[in-house]
């Protein structure tokens, strides 16, 4: 018997002992950690190869968490990882661009003749407003959305952006 | 040679009741290590669906019977159950009659949780985990007429016990199977006409199953290389229910004395034998695993079983009658009953694997290298020194090492989320010279499916063949050949299906 507590004490101290050489445990007093494996040339389960089984293998739990006064950082991903999952998976090869636009808000003076009547109805109770000029025409409404990176990670069609990855 | 001279007095030697299937031993013997010895097939559907081929992949609830270091791979918390259905089916054939049954039992398969710790780098997680790492389920049925001239009576005769009086007994003298007369030569034995020839029937109902309480941790040691080490507290029971029946079916002895002039041995028509044998089982052990991720391509693991130690609290009951023209005559229980405790350690398992993924299809392969020649009887209470010496040189001299291998894929439809997964493994028989078919085989299937991007149902499916053979009693070394005199021939159908699911957050 004693011989095999041994045997425990020892494998143990040499599991533990070990953690200095490569992993490093979290601080609570710091930030949470970013998720520092999610490089292409390490995972095991690629998106284009296994879809949601990505998430489900890749992400680390304490990234879907974020306490208060806490920012958790992404790590950027490898422009050749997005490469091969355009390629493969149909959305497109070249990157998308994310527009860095204002909030958007209307603009009573810069309507449309047919949108005349409601902007004069709300104008006089959007008078605060008045002075954050609109710097984006009306075309572009659909990109100054992707302004939230919330909205960024999936496409209509549930399918993942190449720059919404976590 | 005849088996008719088996019990003439120029005939040697007994027994080696090593090789049976419930064996008619008072005592343990190699297949009763075997029993704890030989591993069962686990509790993960993932890895069932893909052969059991687990070692160099073990990235969830698995590891805890697979390989520890997979645990390192977790980024989630996670939270799996499951259910295992059994069911066992045994064709025997037994002097030219065959005979089927079957035997089936559905539990628990396995809960776990899995904790991975926040890291800046690396990894390390933790898990609890209970699951039932073996099922004992098991029947054969037997109905056939031995022509010989042996019998289970005549064999039991052979064994004589001694009451405080220094006086002997034996079943069958007991039963009134044999006369009162006690011959002392060659070998110890009361004298009996019973002669062989008689129709030999009956039925062996096993169960139970050994459940792992297992504490795991895993790290990431350095960059893609996980150590972990599972600590396996074991329970579990096993129950073994042989009833055994010879009847004079041909009327041979229906107008004789069985004992020379004894008139309460005349007319025998049946002798039946009812032996419960009860487990308690409780052990631990450790595994050790290492696992190492060859960039995204590929996983290659190791693995040390240490020997698992059991100790078996065990119950033994024996009951019988006799049943002749003029009465029947039953067996007082307690005199053949009996509780003995003693150890079983198993040998050690040395295991590799790898799996490689090919573009969403993963194949993977092990092999488990196991010596049976380690297995062996300890600490005995209520059993002698030197049987239980002679039962490990039984172990040592019958059994061998044998190379497990298996093999399984896994396919992943990424836009559904659809797995599906095939696979096929070998046991080879522990014992020696066995043939190829004496091996346990499986081929099995599974489908996973994945919600909500965080639950994952899982279902396998595995059939299971090997042959086998046992013994009622016997066999005899005559000249130096072994001759079975009572032996049952089986083809075996092992079935199993086991559900679980798996949720990650």
């Amino acid at each position: 018997m004693k011989k095999y507590i041994y045997k425990i004490l020892f494998t143990f101290l040499i599991m533990f002992g070990l953690t200095g050489c490569y992993t490093v445990l979290w601080n609570p007093n710091g930030n949470l950690p970013v998720n520092n494996t999610n490089n292409e040339d390490e995972v095991f389960y690629p998106v284009v190869y296994y879809g949601d089984y990505y998430d489900y293998y890749n992400t680390p739990w304490w990234e879907n968490i974020t306490p208060s006064g806490q920012t958790v950082y992404k790590k950027e991903r490898s422009s050749a990882g997005t490469l091969i999952r355009n390629n493969n998976g149909g959305r497109g090869s070249t990157p998308r661009t994310v527009l860095n636009t204002p909030p958007p808000a209307r603009d009573i003076n810069n309507t449309n003749t047919s949108n005349t009547n409601t902007n004069s109805r709300t104008s006089s109770s959007n008078q605060s407003n008045g002075n954050r000029v609109e710097t984006t025409n009306s075309g572009n409404n659909s990109s100054s959305r992707s302004g939230n990176s919330n909205n960024s990670l999936r496409n209509n069609n549930g399918s993942r952006n190449t720059n919404g990855r976590r | 040679m005849k088996i008719s001279n088996f019990f003439s007095p120029r005939i040697i030697i007994f027994l080696a009741v090593i090789f049976c299937f419930g064996t008619v031993s008072f005592a343990q013997n190699a297949v009763d290590a075997l029993r704890l010895g030989e591993s069962g097939l686990g509790f993960d559907a993932r890895a069932l669906g893909m052969g059991n081929s687990y070692i160099g992949l073990s990235d969830g609830s698995g590891a805890a019977f697979f390989n520890p270091a997979g645990w390192g791979l977790l980024k989630s918390i996670e939270f799996t159950g499951g259910l295992n259905y059994n069911s066992f089916n045994n064709n025997t054939t037994f002097f030219g009659n065959n005979s089927s049954y079957s035997n089936s039992a559905t539990r628990l398969s396995n809960l776990s949780i899995a904790l991975p710790f926040p890291t800046v780098r690396g990894s390390m997680v933790f898990a609890v985990s209970y699951h039932t790492t073996k099922d004992f389920t098991g029947a054969l049925k037997f109905d056939g007429y031995n022509g010989t001239n042996t019998s289970m009576i005549q064999d039991l005769n052979s064994s004589v016990y001694y009451d405080n009086n220094n006086n002997p007994y034996n079943i069958p003298f007991d039963l009134y199977l044999t006369g009162a007369t006690f011959l002392n030569l060659p070998n110890e034995q009361f004298q009996t006409n019973l002669n062989g020839h008689l129709n030999q029937s009956g039925t062996i109902l096993e169960s139970g199953s050994l459940h792992n309480w297992t504490f795991s941790g895993a790290i990431e040691a350095s960059k893609n290389l996980f150590l972990g080490l599972n600590l396996n507290f074991i329970s579990g029971s096993y129950n073994n229910n042989n009833s055994y029946y010879e009847d004079d079916t041909h009327g041979i002895y229906s107008n004789q004395y069985l004992g020379n002039g004894d008139s309460s041995t005349y007319g025998f028509q049946t002798f039946y034998l009812n032996r419960v044998l009860n487990w308690d089982l409780s052990g631990w052990n450790l595994k050790f695993g290492l696992l190492y991720q060859i960039q995204n391509k590929a996983r290659i693991g190791f693995t040390i079983q240490f020997p698992k130690t059991y100790t078996v609290k065990e119950s033994y009951t024996v009951n019988g009658y006799s049943q002749f023209s003029v009465g029947r005559y039953d067996l007082n229980s307690s005199d053949y009953s009996d509780n003995v405790k003693y150890d079983i350690v198993t040998p050690y398992e040395l295991g590799a694997g790898l799996s490689y993924n090919l573009e969403g299809l993963i194949l993977s392969g092990q092999a488990t290298l196991i010596d049976y020649t380690q297995l062996k009887f300890d600490n005995a209470d209520g059993l002698g020194t030197d049987y239980v010496n002679k039962q490990n040189k039984y172990i040592k001299d019958y059994l061998r090492s044998v190379l497990n291998f298996n093999i399984g894929a896994e396919y992943t439809f990424p836009l559904v989320g659809l797995r599906l997964r095939a696979g096929y493994f070998v046991k080879p028989s522990p014992y020696q010279g066995d043939p190829f078919s004496f091996g346990k085989q499986y081929i099995t299937g599974g489908v996973g499916f994945l919600t909500g991007g965080n639950a994952e149902f899982d279902v396998a499916y595995a059939h299971g063949w090997w042959d086998t053979y046992g013994d009622n009693y016997g066999p005899y070394t005559i000249n130096n050949t072994v001759v079975a005199v009572s032996r049952t021939y089986q083809t075996i159908k092992d079935n199993r299906i086991i559900l679980s699911m798996t949720y990650r957050f």
